[in-house]
């Protein structure tokens, strides 16, 4: 997939090419990065949005780069030639990333509509009988999924108000931190799973080039080794284990079957159309790269033509779906792009670059490697993922790291992962801990990454030998 | 996290509580009337159509001579530890005459007795219904105080004679409600009229949901009995009322007593002071 953003970083685009920089300026603007990375760790205690605080940013970092003459102006020439005159701003955003992310969320949010998760949701829960164990492994198994499927954040809100009403039902609520916790840290490894699964995925797999089907084909092995050894180290510490008492049994069985599955099925042909759109989505989706015509539109166009479909069925009130379109993301995304290309201009990123290749040498090798991913999975656990992928990625093209490199792989579990270590380490985590103080649990900070740590250490132990012993 | 919220009202709203049909158990019964030794036989014969699908009763029949003051009426209770009540209003007074009251006794047995009471038409007054002792085959059972709860359908269920229709009757207070939508309607956070739809959509929801399980739980017994279900809006004294005289009903049967109050919740008490042509099962 070529995007103007990576157009900028190979220099494809004579309009945005570097200039020379002195290392005060480099110095200023890695001072800049550095408090905008504290800025987005303290997100909670500043009580700002992540769009707020990296659009200060972005604005400050446009504002620099123009007084210190960094950012080079002038007309954006087109493939065919004609030049276009458009703010400094607007070419560094990876526009096919916020495609991806706009489509894919409108599509999901209508085809909720359709009653098909809650369906599949309510199935499984009657399939577990109203035991722990068989309904901790469907619970995990289906967050794993939904959060490969749909996005790490929903599949946390589905299977974690599921599990609270589920358990309340079975009057099983002392189990409930268990189950949340373990989802949660769940929702990191299936968002391993497919490239579309996270935004991380999503950008160092189209700065490496990595098609769908690779990565789906490289990353599921782990993801089935890393979900199996969750839920059994899950259910040995929280003491999940089935009921023995048969007359227990027996209640528990009949009061989950009480759960209607078709309650939330307003129309049944909607429900079938929403089965097919998801499967042709995913179909389209892993198939993209190799589709003819659709191949030079992108995954954006896909995501963005499925959502366009579903939203026919609501016709006359689309507009209840843009509103809950997650414009803190969307607008996080852009200012982080224009912040990153700016650092990039002011040659941050070049001097990223050098820290990076000390660390992990000229030559990729085991150290290397394995250390780049427990660094990506370190840095992650206390600030977002994404602007570390966004710009080791933009590093490792600019380093020229070809499609088959493990460094790719090690930022990609590196940076899924370790959310896991820290509550604040990735969006579905918080909610997972906000799910928990919901039910008035007690979840602190540092109580969170005593329990998640021995899961998180074994997933990114398991991840750095994958890697190593079998993607390099 | 609006969102948590959303799917968790869609999970709570798929949820289904499974009924299961239990007999009412009524081997003892107790007669607690005001009228003279003689005239309590008669009077119980005349009740035979209306309990005779019961079964055979071991029934200690009261009358006059045997209480004048409240202790000593739970005092009766104590002893004979009934399983059904049979009495009516306006014991050992002359306020029968006029339909405002129930009288002390019947209140207070109405709080303190933990088995169900028939309360039948005071058998001096000239309201009765003239189908009002026969078989009970047209039973309305209220809904309205507590959803979910089995122990109306076994209740309405065990007393509705076989053929006969039981009709699980909700009336929604469309007065309360239009007192909430007023407050809705002056929130700008709330859209008032998506609000009055999905409240009101909600609330109808719910009283059927508990029919269609209590739909299952006849099925799934062996009553020979018809399960109905009608839930509106309306005034619920009001409404109640037409409904038992246009289907003819000759049984209403509710819910009276709240676990954390000792009077009678906020809707039996008019009805059980106004509903006199036909007999009323409270529990």
């Amino acid at each position: 997939m070529t995007l103007p953003f990576f157009i900028a970083a190979t220099g494809g685009n004579e309009t945005i090419a570097h200039q020379p920089v002195s290392s005060g300026i480099t110095y200023l603007f890695t001072g800049l990065l550095v408090l905008m990375i504290a800025s987005l760790a303290m997100e909670e205690k500043i009580h700002a949005k992540k769009s707020l605080i990296v659009g200060v940013f972005a604005v400050i970092a446009l504002f620099l780069g123009s007084a210190l003459h960094i950012i080079p102006f002038g007309p954006i020439t087109l493939p065919n030639g004609h030049t276009l005159e458009i703010p400094v701003y607007i070419p560094g955003v990876d526009w096919g990333v916020i495609a991806i992310i706009v489509g894919s969320s409108v599509f999901v949010d209508v085809t909720s509509r359709s009653g098909l998760f809650t369906w599949i949701a309510i199935k499984l829960t009657k399939f577990s009988q109203g035991n722990p164990v068989k309904l901790l492994w469907c619970y995990g198994l289906m967050t794993v999924v939904f959060s490969a499927v749909l996005n790490n954040v929903t599949a946390m809100i589905i299977v974690g108000s599921l599990t609270g009403v589920s358990l309340g039902k079975l009057n099983m609520r002392d189990k409930l931190l268990g189950f949340l916790l373990i989802e949660g840290l769940l929702t990191n490894i299936g968002g391993l799973l497919t490239l579309i699964s996270s935004v991380p995925n999503i950008i160092v797999g189209n700065a490496a080039g990595i098609s769908f089907l690779s990565f789906f084909v490289k990353a599921s092995p782990y993801v089935a080794v890393a979900t199996c050894a969750t839920l059994l180290l899950g259910a040995k510490l929280f003491k999940i284990q089935p009921i023995a008492d048969p007359a227990e049994r027996e209640k528990a069985r009949q009061q989950i079957q009480g759960f209607d599955e078709n309650d939330g099925i307003e129309s049944k042909n909607f429900f079938w159309f929403g089965a097919i759109m998801l499967g042709l989505f995913i179909i389209t989706i892993a198939s993209a790269s190799a589709l003819p015509w659709i191949k030079e539109l992108g995954m954006g166009f896909v995501a963005l033509s499925f959502a366009t479909i579903m939203l026919i069925r609501y016709k006359s009130k689309v507009d209840e779906f843009y509103r809950s379109i997650d414009w803190d993301l969307i607008g996080f995304f852009m200012a982080l792009f224009v912040v990153i290309n700016v650092l990039e201009h002011a040659e941050v990123l070049t001097l990223i670059g050098k820290g990076i290749r000390a660390m992990i040498g000229t030559e990729e090798s085991l150290f290397g490697t394995g250390a780049l991913l427990v660094a990506s999975a370190g840095f992650s656990s206390v600030t977002d993922n994404i602007p570390l992928a966004a710009m080791l990625a933009k590093i490792l093209s600019a380093q020229g790291a070809p499609t088959t490199s493990p460094l790719w792989w090690s930022v990609v579990f590196g940076a899924n992962l370790g959310g896991n270590l820290t509550p604040i380490g990735s969006a579905s985590t918080l909610v997972a801990v906000t799910i928990i103080h919901k039910y008035k649990l007690t979840m602190s900070f540092a109580g969170f990454v005593k329990i998640a740590l021995p899961y998180a250490i074994m997933q990114i132990t398991l991840a750095a030998a994958y890697v190593l012993l079998f993607l390099r | 996290m609006s969102k948590v919220d959303q799917f968790e009202s869609v999970f709570r709203a798929a949820e289904r509580d499974i009924a299961e049909f239990t007999p009412l158990q009524c081997s003892k019964a107790l007669l607690v009337t005001d009228l003279a030794s003689d005239e309590i036989d008669a009077y119980w014969q005349s009740l035979s159509r209306f309990t005779e699908h019961l079964g055979s009763l071991d029934c200690l029949k009261v009358g006059k001579a045997d209480f004048s003051r409240v202790e000593e009426t739970l005092k009766l209770l104590e002893a004979h530890q009934p399983e059904l009540i049979f009495t009516y209003r306006n014991l050992h007074s002359e306020a029968w005459q006029f339909p405002h009251s129930l009288g002390e006794h019947l209140d207070v047995l109405c709080q303190k007795a933990s088995c169900p009471i028939l309360i039948l038409p005071h058998p001096k007054a000239g309201y009765a219904a003239q189908h009002s002792l026969e078989t009970p085959t047209r039973v309305i059972a209220l809904t309205d105080h507590l959803n979910h709860d089995i122990s109306l359908l076994n209740m309405g269920a065990s007393i509705t004679a076989p053929g006969g229709t039981l009709a699980l009757t909700h009336v929604e207070d469309a007065q309360v409600f239009e007192r909430y939508m007023s407050a809705i309607s002056m929130i700008p956070g709330i859209e008032t009229d998506s609000a009055r739809q999905l409240i009101g959509e909600q609330l109808l929801k719910s009283a059927r949901d508990y029919a269609t399980s209590c739909e299952k739980a006849i099925e799934a017994s062996d009553l020979k009995i018809e399960l109905t279900c009608e839930v509106d809006f309306g005034s619920r004294l009001e409404d109640i009322v037409h409904k038992i005289e246009s289907q003819k009903a000759n049984l209403l049967v509710m819910h009276n007593r709240d676990d954390d109050q000792l009077a009678m919740h906020g809707l039996a008490y008019p009805l059980v002071v106004e509903v006199r042509q036909i007999p009323i099962l409270l529990f």
